[in-house]
């Protein structure tokens, strides 16, 4: 288990959880996604982390079901030794990537980038 | 007295009012994907703001369970052939427009199941769910069609239902390929009802698309309706009784011995139930035969147009018959293996439980 290679939003969450520190609630691993993602879906990061449960990253536990959460427990997760490797693994991956492109490449690019476009030169008889 | 009496009027009263916010938390309750539920429904009760806010909250969190569980490779490929599947069985009797309309909303249903199918409960009942869910919506989709114009639903119920088992159930076998459960060998002993269950389902089906196939083709000579019919359930129950050690076969009624474990003579019993490759002469002569059975009527049909005497062939109702009964022989290969895998468990299993019973029993110290 936990072979894969993390996706984008899988390295979110991951991400999320390790902010968190041990025993991350579905709501707040949201809250920290929001900071993290545009606009993330709470639908698509249970589904995600039910995966990454799979995978072997994260372990789960539920808690007594609470009053304020109309009788549901709340499910904490924690991230595994296989997990923070992957993470891990990300992150040099993603510092190899921002290594290989050079500094003077973001002080040289003027955003938007725009094309040089080609000009008509004007003829010389109209010269 | 009196205030017992206003006591009950106050419990009407109550009763009578409706509850508006109860009856949408109990509708968004029901929305949610079970196997999230919990987590959804108490992030939801956490962050409450108003009846509006739910809504929209509830409808993303669905659109994302939606999009996540179909993100996976396999997906587009397996929709699309699915969809064309369900759009060839319904061409006989359809323009090709409506009949992709009719494949694209039975599809869709199909993504909405898979989206709220338990990733950790996939297996082969799944597929089992997934044929009753194809079928059932192709049926349904077609009687609305058919309401629509005229209302002749009577005359229509039969290529209704042949056209559900055709595109429904060729469909699902599709799906079963892509979305094979990853480890059948392991899980085999614990789907043993739900592959016997695929079994009865591809025999059903070939069957009924057999009768079908004999109403499409008119045959003349007086008997050969009936034989062609009924010829195909004679050989699959003799297939069966071949692999039965004994007198009876599979229908034989269950005899319990005292010299025999009882989990072996479970064992016995289910390794008669589902077909295996076989390994003599006559059991391999028998499963063509079956198939040869099957092929008949569309020889009959080609034989006829050859001499030109098809102006009482249905051709529409042949067609779709034929692919279907194509795909579904190509897919017996997969599930002849599925079936001799289960059995392997099988008896994986009763060796496991014999050897366990052949052990002594640890002794446990007691430090009274």
């Amino acid at each position: 288990m936990g072979k894969d290679r993390l996706a984008d939003f899988e390295e979110s969450i991951l991400s999320a959880i390790a902010a968190l520190g041990e025993d991350a609630y579905g709501l707040d691993i949201y809250k920290k996604l929001c900071e993290i993602e545009k606009k993330p879906n709470q639908g698509s990061m249970y589904v995600t982390l039910d995966r990454l449960e799979r995978k072997g990253y994260v372990v789960s536990r539920y808690t007594l079901p609470l009053p304020e959460r109309g009788g549901q427990p709340k499910k904490l997760y924690r991230m595994k030794p296989e997990g923070a490797a992957a993470l891990q693994e990300a992150f040099e991956k993603s510092k190899r990537r921002i290594q290989a492109v050079p500094k003077s490449f973001w002080s040289f690019v003027k955003w938007p980038i725009r094309f040089p476009t080609y000009r008509k030169e004007p003829k010389k008889s109209d010269a | 007295m009196a205030d017992k009496v206003s006591n009950v009027q106050k419990r009407a009263q109550k009763v009578r009012r409706i509850n508006y916010r109860t009856i949408l938390f109990k509708i968004v309750w029901w929305l949610l994907p079970a196997h999230i539920r919990s987590e959804l429904w108490g992030n939801f009760q956490q962050s409450y703001k108003s009846p509006w806010h739910l809504i929209r909250e509830t409808i993303n969190a669905i659109r994302g369970v939606i999009r996540r569980q179909t993100q996976e490779p396999y997906y587009p490929g397996m929709a699309i052939i699915q969809m064309l599947t369900i759009t060839v069985s319904l061409l006989g009797t359809m323009t090709p427009f409506r009949a992709g309309v009719l494949a694209g909303a039975v599809s869709a249903g199909l993504l909405v199941r898979d989206a709220y199918t338990n990733p950790d409960k996939r297996g082969y009942a799944c597929f089992l769910w997934d044929a009753v869910t194809a079928i059932a919506l192709l049926a349904v989709l077609q009687v609305l069609d058919v309401l629509r114009p005229s209302g002749a639903l009577l005359a229509a119920f039969p290529w209704i239902g042949v056209q559900s088992l055709a595109g429904g159930a060729s469909a699902s076998f599709f799906r079963l390929i892509f979305r094979m459960p990853p480890n059948p060998l392991d899980r085999a002993f614990d789907d043993y009802r739900v592959i016997f269950y695929i079994n009865v389902l591809w025999f059903t089906v070939c069957i009924v698309l057999m009768s079908a196939a004999v109403e499409a083709v008119p045959f003349d000579t007086p008997g050969l309706i009936s034989f062609l019919s009924g010829a195909p359930i004679v050989v699959a129950c003799m297939l069966l009784h071949q692999q039965r050690e004994g007198l009876g076969g599979a229908l034989s009624p269950r005899l319990t011995s005292i010299s025999e474990h009882p989990v072996q003579q479970d064992a016995r019993v289910k390794n008669a139930t589902l077909v295996v490759p076989p390994e003599t002469l006559a059991g391999r002569l028998l499963e063509i035969g079956f198939f040869v059975l099957l092929a008949v009527p569309f020889a009959a049909a080609l034989w006829k147009w050859w001499t030109k005497q098809d102006a009482w062939i249905d051709w529409y109702q042949v067609r779709p018959i034929a692919g279907a009964l194509l795909i579904l022989s190509i897919f017996w290969i997969r599930i002849r293996q599925l079936n001799a895998e289960t059995l392997k468990a099988l008896q994986k299993k009763v060796k496991e439980e014999l050897k366990a019973l052949e052990k002594p029993p640890e002794k446990k110290d007691d430090h009274t």
